[in-house]
């Protein structure tokens, strides 16, 4: 009962802040020389052509007015028609963001599977060079540009051996699994650096604890020592990390839809910003905002299971 | 009651950190009878903790025996593996340690931690009614309650008693307590050694009590051992000692107890620091601070010369008018 209290009060809490995301991303975007009528008729379009498009733009009117009209809108979940796409901004959203949603999914499992074992290998041996080895090369692939090591997959995985597509989101679910493992792979590469010296990190402060020497004195078998004492433990900071990687990911990522041609949201906002299709940027950033929000409220919820210190409220 | 549990004999035990080589142990050797409650009484540094951590094996990195022999009921644990030890430790040797804030894992309940090493014949209410007999035993009111509950909401008198709760789980032999009561305060220190010995009276186990308060030690045990630069200095039965101290490091530690006599008094303490255990030292290495020093002491380590047959001490010099007052 505490918990819905408090998970409604967070909701209610988003709503000023959305409120002021609006603002500041209508006049944000107005502020950018340049209009949509001006960018789709080109420069040497003549200025009445551009006055009469402005018109059906409703673009003429104060940005005040506008805004009104935006906001009208919005209270009815209308996001609008994308200006230079024709179509809904809502259905747009909807297939863009279901490739990012699969892609983000896939890079953090995959961030997870390699940096968490690699980060406790590293915390826990007592061989100089397996630690040494770990934290370098996990420097190394953390100061290396996400693209190219897209591309050098690309090339290995795409072109020489063929074993999976080299880009594009094709038709079925399946498809779409082989189509993100690559993409998802290369962005685990840039985040799993982090994560293997966050966690090497955090075990080896553990392991001076003196819960850990508590349980191997009481004979608790490694399993367990592992499992409940060390890991559990080092979710606790990990989980920070993990949290701010999801919502960056969930931005889009330019690069690596680049490089795979993958029509997720990062494409399509820079696209939008470019042609200065307002009403696309308008309820892009409103969503990816809102998002931010529910993750870092998702954040807090496990956080509070994960660590009994931490309750809600 | 008069069987030995535990015979120590000349360990040692070293720490390497960077070049160095700590000799933390230097050669102790000691006996524990069972049911018996031996104190190991030193400052901070003497190998007090070191000499424990090898019985149970469980040096902090860098640290490892290179001598000696600690024989468990008449078996070498030196000679045993991780694998065995593990079966070894909590169910014939526990520990408890000094901060119980960071001794209890706080990301799961009382009750995981202490059902965890439980055998995994028994059923989840079978281990459920074992814990909060246990937390019952270690005098924590209300324990089916507690049982649900994290260390954090726990006091640290509480904590402490629950981490004794789940040393005991397994029913050891042996418990070996390192400064359990040096983090408490002063009345939750006095409870603490009531329930251990309450406790070694409903268990009847052997207990290894490490701590450099001496006060704690008298209250607490049957034999008292004074450590210093890795070595024994000192043994007699806890009232012996406190009676008649012979080593000069003794005197040294009972006349620096506060007393509440000696109001007003300035408080007695002992010159000099603990010496580098990395450097080889030649002679006594309590004879830079002692007030008997003499010229044998820098030449050689001091024979052993026992008083009576549980009672013996390492100094040349012992009993000689020393200008100090005497206890």
């Amino acid at each position: 009962m505490k918990q819905l209290r408090y998970i409604l009060i967070r909701i209610m809490q988003m709503i000023p802040v959305m409120f002021v995301v609006t603002v500041i991303i209508f006049w944000g975007i107005r502020l950018i020389p340049g209009n949509p009528a001006e960018t789709i008729l080109g420069e040497k379009a003549p200025a009445s052509a551009i006055r009469d498009m402005e018109i059906r733009m409703g673009l003429d009117k104060p940005v005040w007015i506008q805004y009104l009209i935006y906001m009208k809108r919005l209270f009815h979940l209308d996001l609008g028609i994308s200006i230079r796409l024709k179509d809904s901004v809502s259905h747009l959203i909807a297939q863009r963001m279901r490739v990012t949603i699969l892609y983000t999914l896939l890079c953090t499992l995959f961030t997870l599977l390699i940096g968490t074992p690699l980060g406790y290998i590293a915390g826990t041996t007592r061989h100089r060079g397996v630690d040494k080895t770990i934290s370098s090369v996990s420097l190394v692939i953390l100061s290396l540009p996400e693209f190219w090591f897209g591309i050098l997959l690309l090339l290995l995985f795409g072109l020489r051996l063929h074993w999976v597509p080299i880009g594009g989101w094709g038709e079925t679910v399946a498809d779409h699994i082989r189509c993100m493992i690559l993409p998802a792979f290369t962005g685990a590469i840039g985040s799993v650096g982090i994560l293997i010296r966050n966690i090497q990190s955090a075990v080896k402060k553990l392991l001076e604890k003196d819960y850990v020497n508590f349980a191997r004195s009481k004979g608790a078998s490694p399993g367990i020592i592992r499992n409940r004492y060390i890991l559990k433990n080092v979710m606790v900071s990990t989980m920070t990390i993990v949290a701010m990687r999801i919502t960056s990911l969930l931005g889009g990522s330019v690069v690596i839809e680049f490089v795979y041609s993958l029509p997720g949201m990062g494409k399509m906002l820079v696209d939008a910003i470019d042609g200065r299709d307002y009403v696309l940027v308008q309820g892009t950033v409103l969503v990816y905002a809102l998002v931010v929000m529910v993750i870092t409220l998702v954040t807090d919820i496990v956080y509070s299971y994960i660590d009994p210190r931490i309750s809600m409220n | 009651m008069d069987e030995t549990l535990l015979t120590v004999n000349n360990l040692r035990t070293e720490f390497q950190s960077g070049a160095r080589t700590v000799h933390a142990v230097n050669g102790v050797s000691f006996i524990l009878k069972k049911g018996e409650i031996l104190g190991i009484v030193g400052e901070s540094g003497c190998g007090k903790s070191a000499t424990c951590r090898s019985v149970i094996q469980l040096l902090p990195s860098g640290g490892r025996i290179t001598g000696g022999e600690i024989l468990f009921k008449g078996i070498d644990l030196t000679e045993k593996g991780e694998k065995a030890m593990r079966d070894i430790r909590g169910r014939e040797i526990a520990m408890i340690f000094q901060e119980p804030m960071n001794t209890l894992n706080p990301v799961t309940t009382i009750r995981e931690q202490l059902t965890e090493t439980m055998p995994g014949k028994l059923n989840r209410e079978k281990k459920r009614e074992e814990a909060a007999r246990l937390l019952r035993m270690v005098g924590i009111p209300s324990p089916e309650e507690r049982l649900r509950q994290y260390p954090h909401q726990f006091s640290g008198g509480m904590r402490q008693r629950a981490m004794i709760a789940i040393a005991l789980a397994s029913k050891p032999e042996l418990l070996i307590a390192d400064e359990p009561t040096t983090a408490l305060d002063v009345t939750v220190q006095q409870q603490i050694i009531r329930l251990l010995l309450d406790l070694r009276g409903t268990l009847g186990m052997a207990m290894i009590f490490i701590t450099h308060d001496l006060g704690a030690a008298s209250e607490l045990c049957d034999r008292i051992a004074v450590m210093y630069a890795g070595k024994i200095v000192e043994q007699a039965p806890a009232d012996v000692l406190f009676r008649d101290p012979m080593h000069p490091y003794t005197r040294g530690l009972i006349q620096s107890v506060p007393n509440l006599e000696d109001r007003g008094k300035r408080l007695k303490s002992i010159p000099g620091h603990t010496p580098d255990l990395s450097a080889e030292i030649i002679g006594c290495p309590f004879e830079p601070r002692c007030p008997l020093a003499s010229e044998q002491c820098r030449r050689a380590y001091p024979e052993v010369f026992h008083l009576t047959a549980d009672h013996y001490y390492t100094c040349w010099n012992a009993g000689k008018p020393d200008g100090r007052d005497t206890v």
